[in-house]
């Protein structure tokens, strides 16, 4: 996550006294982890810049009736995965594989990006090809790397059944991996 | 530990969330079981997979953010006010068709409520007594009441004397027909008595040199 709770806390008060500069502080520090989660949740890049907008959109408006009950990537967490079940129902098929979208920095070489990026896709489309719950839980754990505890703040489900999803779903998708003869050396790191 | 108890835990050792004992154990496990060191193997693979995944750079526009924000603002407005508007209109109208069906009569000894069309005009004389509370109506009913009653002994008093009249009448019926009777009776036994006359003449047979 890599921000303060507290720093977010304190801006969040001053936005809900009116200091518009505090929301886009705020938009600033949690775009690029709200963009990751989409992503990975949708599996469609090109949608996510626009339900970006959209989430921090819903915020905004929802911003006066926001309390600080729990932490503030909690509900920015859950209005996104509103969005993106709203996203979800309206589209009506079943995620797509990610293209490779613009990595935030790419590499120079020509043959080392088209690998990179059929890396990308094979993963991509195992992880879109998860049911939705186990495809959640892998996403915060893994992209957002959020305890089970803060999960299941976020979506209201236990801990204990978001460890037996993160079981299943990580799984599923070694066996897919492996049906797709990803090898070890296909991945970035 | 056994394999099967192993093998589930492999993911959240991948991640680091297994209890420290449990994770001991496991790799306690792992050190003398080849198959769960090799699937092990495959889940570290599949996380630094999952990390190289890319993300596209998303740069959220805020002023546009803030125009939207205001601009379905308006729109809400905007709708909210229309359905208060629609709200209204159905509201009156169920309000006029209401009071159009509603029909409310009050007079000093009576309040009545009517709802529905109004009803059809009965003829029969029951439904023509209106009785109404004014003096004039009270006065014009007397007069009636008066008046039917004076019909009503006026018949009584004809029909008695029609009674009579017709007792009368039947006793004189009654009279002659008892006096033509004893006519007849009379007349009778005088024809009886002609009859066995002329019989007894007729039946006479004279006797030697007796003239007839």
């Amino acid at each position: 996550m890599g921000f303060s709770d507290h720093d977010d806390a304190g801006l969040v008060a001053r936005w809900q006294r009116g200091d518009a500069q505090a929301f886009a502080e705020l938009v600033l520090r949690w775009q690029q982890p709200i963009a990751r989660f989409l992503t990975h949740l949708l599996g469609r890049s090109h949608l996510v810049a626009d339900l970006c907008q959209e989430v921090f959109l819903r915020a905004f408006e929802a911003g006066p009736r926001y309390r600080e009950r729990g932490i503030l990537s909690t509900w920015l967490y859950r209005i996104a995965l509103n969005v993106a079940r709203d996203c979800g129902r309206r589209q009506r098929h079943a995620p797509a594989a990610l293209t490779a979208g613009e990595p935030a920095s790419a590499a120079p070489q020509p043959d080392a990006i088209c690998e990179r990026r059929e890396a990308d896709r094979l993963v991509a489309a195992a992880v879109a090809e998860l049911p939705e719950p186990l495809r959640l839980v892998l996403v915060l754990r893994h992209y957002e790397e959020l305890s089970f505890e803060e999960i299941a703040r976020s979506t209201g489900t236990p801990a204990s059944t978001l460890k037996s999803r993160f079981t299943v779903a990580l799984n599923q998708l070694r066996l897919r991996l492996r049906n797709l003869d990803f090898s070890p050396k296909d991945a970035r790191s | 530990m056994t394999c099967s108890q192993a093998r589930p835990l492999l993911p959240l050792l991948t991640y680091g969330d297994l209890p420290a004992a449990d994770t001991q154990a496991l790799r306690d496990h792992l050190a003398i079981c080849a198959a769960c060191r090799r699937e092990s193997s495959e889940f570290q693979h599949v996380r630094a997979a999952l990390g190289s995944v890319s993300v596209p750079a998303v740069r959220v526009d805020v002023p546009r953010l803030f125009q939207e924000a205001a601009a379905r603002q308006v729109r809400r407005a905007r709708r909210w006010r229309r359905m208060t508007v629609a709200a209204c209109g159905i509201a009156a109208g169920l309000l006029l068709i209401a009071l159009l069906r509603l029909e409310i009569q009050a007079d000093s000894r009576q309040l009545t409520l009517r709802w529905g069309a109004p009803a059809v005009e009965d003829k029969t004389p029951l439904e023509r007594i209106v009785v109404r509370d004014d003096s004039s109506a009270l006065a014009a009913l007397d007069d009636r009441v008066r008046l039917l009653d004076d019909l009503v002994h006026a018949l009584i008093t004809d029909v008695g004397d029609r009674d009579d009249r017709q007792t009368q009448r039947v006793a004189l019926v009654r009279d002659r027909f008892e006096e033509l009777r004893a006519r007849d009776a009379r007349r009778l036994t005088e024809t009886e008595r002609s009859v066995a006359a002329v019989v007894t003449a007729l039946s006479y047979v004279p006797r030697k040199g007796e003239k007839p």
